[in-house]
């Protein structure tokens, strides 16, 4: 038999409980949840249809992604705890909470001070780029003053109270507003001042922080609440759940770097984020063990019972979560999970799965205790099924994608693949949303239809004390065995100061040690010569913010070798050192962009942003048209600041020579070989880049003698290929110019009037064409690119015989007006290496690789080639002249079987 | 490593609890005393409720 200290409740008053609160941010909660579903669902269709809700920039993928997560975390989870709480802390406190006032006040200031303008203003705009934490500055200084109010509301009541008699959900509140008060402005303001690399390891603290030191704690908390309160059963152990409530804000605070690992934050953080993950992981199979335990014999209560039934499902998800958690930071598997769709699932099952079916299940006993509200158990059976459903569907489809992303990404497929391969799951999740928002619908339903809760106790809702009944039955406790164990009374309020200076030393050692070392790793190493962004380009990385860029575009290529081997050398410290704040990123939906620099040409970009599909047929990426005016080729300033800035994504690294496979010093300062070694060590972890091949190498020859059969077969193939990749510029046939291409310049080859030499065309495929919009496709399988080349050649050859000699005399005229007005750019054979090509991009032709129609030779004599250094010659040649340049340049042409120049040439 | 010393102390300052526990056999009431606590202000909030 437990022995009950004589100090009971007995003559405690109950404490007014707010039921005008409880029931104003219940049905806020519901609103809000309902709003920020649909922020989520239009987002996912936009996967799928792109343009869908286009046009409009607020309706914008990227800020309605930032919406969201926001509307979610404080707009729906915030109102759900802040509901409970009113419900809960004067129970676990015995105090009522500190001011009816400041209720409304908070209430007021929490939804139209903070969730609704905090939307208003990142869909016009103004946000931050960072995971979580969207709310721009001028929103931050609001949830800040939001949690200085909750810390009066309700932590005020609990200290009024004795601490040794606080129940574990009381002090998993406690926990929760405290530690998110002073964790919130580390997160969120801390990278706007600490730039790049440095910043980064701040905010990923609260990345993790947000869900483990608020969401998490108030959840578990009110599992702690609901399964005793509807059971009518006592936990089953008290000790193993402060065990592991202690546990928890001991070790949750540590993990945050684990969204950065292979990064250039010091490896010793990374290494301490994961084993403390691991650690976490361990504390909550004791946390859900000894939830469950309190469960046994229950398993009917948990059927009938839906607000249990939805905390039961709650915390074991929380397990789950957890555990997949832990794995996830494992180096082995992060570096294949690791920026995919898996950690969307993994989040969606911690948030809607864990937190958000806890929420619900505390929201709706809540309710039913509630007077004047209504409550509908059918309707709540139906929100239990449905979000379930959408759930697992969510849960399981994503994270399968994200596994075939992560092969992806690590075998050579080009990055068009894994999004190809993603289609299907990206609409599996779309649709996944359906029973999702129904079980939400369904859920308002149940919390405002049905019977009225407490019909015949319309005088509880005054708020006003009842003197307590004796409840209690005093127990004799022996005076040796209380005043033996008195000191324990203060041994919690010490491990609350230890709790408290183990968060503090969190930060010191994940984020203030790291970023000294991170500091004197960028001092050694960051070039002299190091050139700052422009104006434009700030300007443009304001832009890449505020449309959430770095949602799908990573800019941190990690110390792994799939990523050096796609994206390039690994990400420095010091490269991201004007970065404020950081764009690192999460997640990967297109391609890492930290070494976008020299990658493609403005004019590429430009008709990219206006519709990324004229130029990546595949891409399902949204278009940007309200930075342009009409049309690509009329871009707004934001539109040049932009490009600017993504022009100027690892132009300090090239400079710098990184991916040169010899290292060459950077540092203004000696260093000795034992420094160089340990700078490296702290960039990279290790890990030797100058192993891997990041040169592909001399074009392979890609065309071949194959039978005509073979040949018919691979043009087949080539295509298909040819459609899925090159008909935004080339059109579908390669025969005329898409009108997607209308911006570039130069503008993509009509590939039905030049033929160009096996192995230039090799060359092409394999390399791009410099100062063009032509990419370089190498890693595109070979075969693949022999099916290309293969299209390429039946679509050009067929119309060309080889040029006829020109008679004497008109050869030797057209040679001298050849070596008068081109051989300077094209070289005195016609190989496109005359004195001035160096300078030129793209290069001017090469004659001898590429054979053009007569008219197509005609037209760029008469009127030039917008885009290049070859201007028109209509003015300086008469047409006759220009003929025989025509005739006399053709003759140069020679396909791989020819080594010498033109037979032509060679007899004079 | 600092983080392992972290981890290692958090382990250690537990295990005290811990042995509390298992050799302070009267602690165990106190230890659980809170959530006895609690059904009882349940109780009594529910009676409130009813009355």
């Amino acid at each position: 038999m437990n022995i009950i200290p004589n100090e009971s409740t007995t003559d405690l008053l109950t404490p007014r409980v707010e039921n005008g609160l409880i029931r104003a941010h219940g049905y806020m909660a519901l609103i809000m949840v309902v709003i920020s579903a649909l922020f989520g669902i239009a987002v996912s269709i936009k996967f799928n249809w792109p343009e869908f809700l286009g046009g409009s920039s607020v309706m914008t993928w990227g800020r309605l992604r930032y919406c969201h997560t926001q509307g979610i975390f404080f707009g729906w989870l915030g109102n759900a705890f802040l509901a409970f709480l009113y419900y809960a802390v004067p129970r676990l406190a015995m105090k009522p909470v500190s001011g009816r006032s400041l209720g409304w006040l908070m209430f007021v200031v929490w939804n139209f001070v903070m969730v609704i303008p905090g939307w208003m203003l990142m869909m016009h705009g103004f946000s931050q780029p960072l995971e979580w934490a969207e709310f721009p500055i001028v929103v931050d200084i609001v949830v800040i003053a939001c949690f200085v109010l909750l810390n009066l509301q309700f932590v005020v009541p609990f200290l009024r109270g004795k601490l040794s008699d606080l129940y574990v959900s009381g002090w998993y509140f406690l926990g929760a507003i405290t530690f998110t008060t002073l964790a919130y402005p580390v997160g969120n303001l801390v990278p706007e001042f600490v730039p790049g690399a440095r910043g980064a390891s701040y905010s990923g603290l609260w990345i993790h922080d947000s869900i483990g030191l608020w969401v998490t704690p108030l959840a578990v908390g009110i599992a702690y609440f609901v399964i005793p309160a509807s059971t009518g059963r006592p936990i089953y152990s008290h000790f193993l759940s402060m065990i592991g409530f202690w546990l928890l804000f001991f070790v949750y605070p540590l993990n945050g770097t684990h969204h950065y690992i292979f990064s250039s934050i010091p490896m010793e953080a990374q290494m301490g984020a994961i084993v403390a993950s691991v650690y976490l992981g361990m504390d909550v199979i004791l946390v859900v063990t000894n939830q469950l335990l309190s469960l046994r014999g229950s398993a009917g209560k948990v059927a009938s019972n839906v607000a249990l039934r939805f905390i039961w499902a709650g915390i074991v998800i929380y397990l789950i979560v957890s555990l997949q958690g832990a794995a996830q930071a494992l180096m082995p598997v992060n570096k294949l999970v690791h920026f995919t769709d898996w950690v969307i699932a993994h989040s969606h099952l911690a948030l809607l799965g864990f937190a958000s079916f806890v929420a619900i299940g505390g929201l709706l006993h809540v309710w039913k205790d509630t007077a004047g509200v209504r409550y509908s158990p059918r309707a709540a059976n139906w929100s239990f099924w449905l979000l379930s459903i959408g759930l697992f569907l969510m849960f399981i489809d994503l994270t399968i994608g994200g596994l075939v992303q992560g092969q992806l990404w690590e075998s050579s497929a080009t990055w068009m693949e894994s999004v190809n391969a993603s289609r299907i799951f990206w609409m599996t999740r779309t649709l996944s949303s359906i029973p999702i928002l129904a079980g939400f619908i369904c859920l308002c339903l149940a919390m405002t239809v049905g019977e009225r809760v407490g019909a015949g106790q319309a005088e509880d809702t005054s708020d006003e004390s009842v003197e307590a009944v004796n409840l209690v039955r005093p127990v004799e406790v022996p005076a040796d065995v209380a005043g033996k164990f008195a000191w324990l009374r203060s041994a919690y309020v010490l491990t609350g100061v230890a709790g408290i200076g183990c968060f503090a030393m969190s930060f010191l050692v994940l984020a203030v040690w790291p970023n000294q070392e991170l500091a004197r790793t960028i001092a050694q190493t960051k070039p002299a010569f190091a050139v700052p962004m422009t104006k434009s380009e700030l300007r443009g990385r304001a832009i890449y913010a505020r449309e959430g860029c770095a949602y799908c575009h990573t800019q941190m290529v990690r110390s792994t070798e799939y990523d050096t081997r796609r994206f390039g050398p690994v990400s420095r410290a010091w490269e991201t050192e004007d970065e404020y704040p950081q764009m690192w990123g999460t997640r990967r939906v297109g391609p890492d962009l930290a070494r976008e620099t020299r990658r493609r040409p403005a004019d590429w970009q430009l008709t990219h942003l206006y519709n990324p599909r004229y130029v990546v047929p595949e891409s399902m990426m949204p278009g940007y048209r309200w930075l342009f005016k009409g049309s690509p080729d009329a871009p707004t300033e934001d539109a040049l600041n932009l490009v600017a800035y993504l022009e100027s994504l690892g132009r300090n690294g090239v400079l710098a020579g990184l991916g040169r496979s010899r290292l060459e010093s950077t540092s203004s300062i000696e260093l000795t070989t034992g420094e160089v070694i340990a700078a490296g060590n702290a960039h990279t972890g290790g890990f030797d880049e100058s192993l891997i091949p990041m040169d592909r190498g001399p074009a392979p020859m890609l065309a071949g003698q194959w039978s005509d059969r073979e040949r018919a077969s691979l043009a087949n193939d080539g295509h298909n290929l040819f459609i899925a990749n090159c008909s935004g510029c080339h059109s579908d046939c390669g025969c005329s110019i898409a009108p997607g291409a209308a911006s570039l310049f130069p503008k993509p080859k009509d590939l039905t009037v030049v033929m160009l030499s096996d192995k230039h065309l090799s060359s092409v495929l394999w390399n791009g064409i410099e100062g063009s919009s032509m990419p370089a496709w190498n890693e595109l399988p070979l075969s693949d690119l022999r099916a290309l080349a293969a299209f390429v050649n039946q679509i050009s050859k067929p119309k060309y015989k080889h040029p006829q000699p020109l008679p004497a005399d008109e050869f030797v005229t057209a040679r001298k007006l050849y070596r008068t007005h081109c051989a300077l750019c094209h070289g005195e054979k016609g190989q496109g290496d005359g004195i001035s090509a160096a300078a030129l991009a793209p290069r001017p032709t090469s004659f001898y690789d590429e054979l053009p129609t007569v008219k197509y030779a005609t037209d760029a004599l008469k009127a030039g080639v917008p885009g290049t250094a070859m201007v028109h010659w209509n003015a300086k040649l008469t047409e006759d002249e220009q003929a025989l340049l025509v005739g006399y340049l053709r003759s140069f042409y020679q396909n791989d079987k020819m080594t010498s120049n033109s037979p032509q040439e060679n007899s004079k | 490593m600092i983080v392992n010393l972290i981890v290692g102390s958090v382990t250690v300052l537990m295990l005290l609890f811990v042995l509390v526990w298992i050799f302070f056999p009267a602690t165990r009431n106190w230890f659980e005393r809170p959530k006895h606590r609690f059904m009882e202000t349940e109780q009594l909030m529910n009676q409130k409720r009813k009355l």
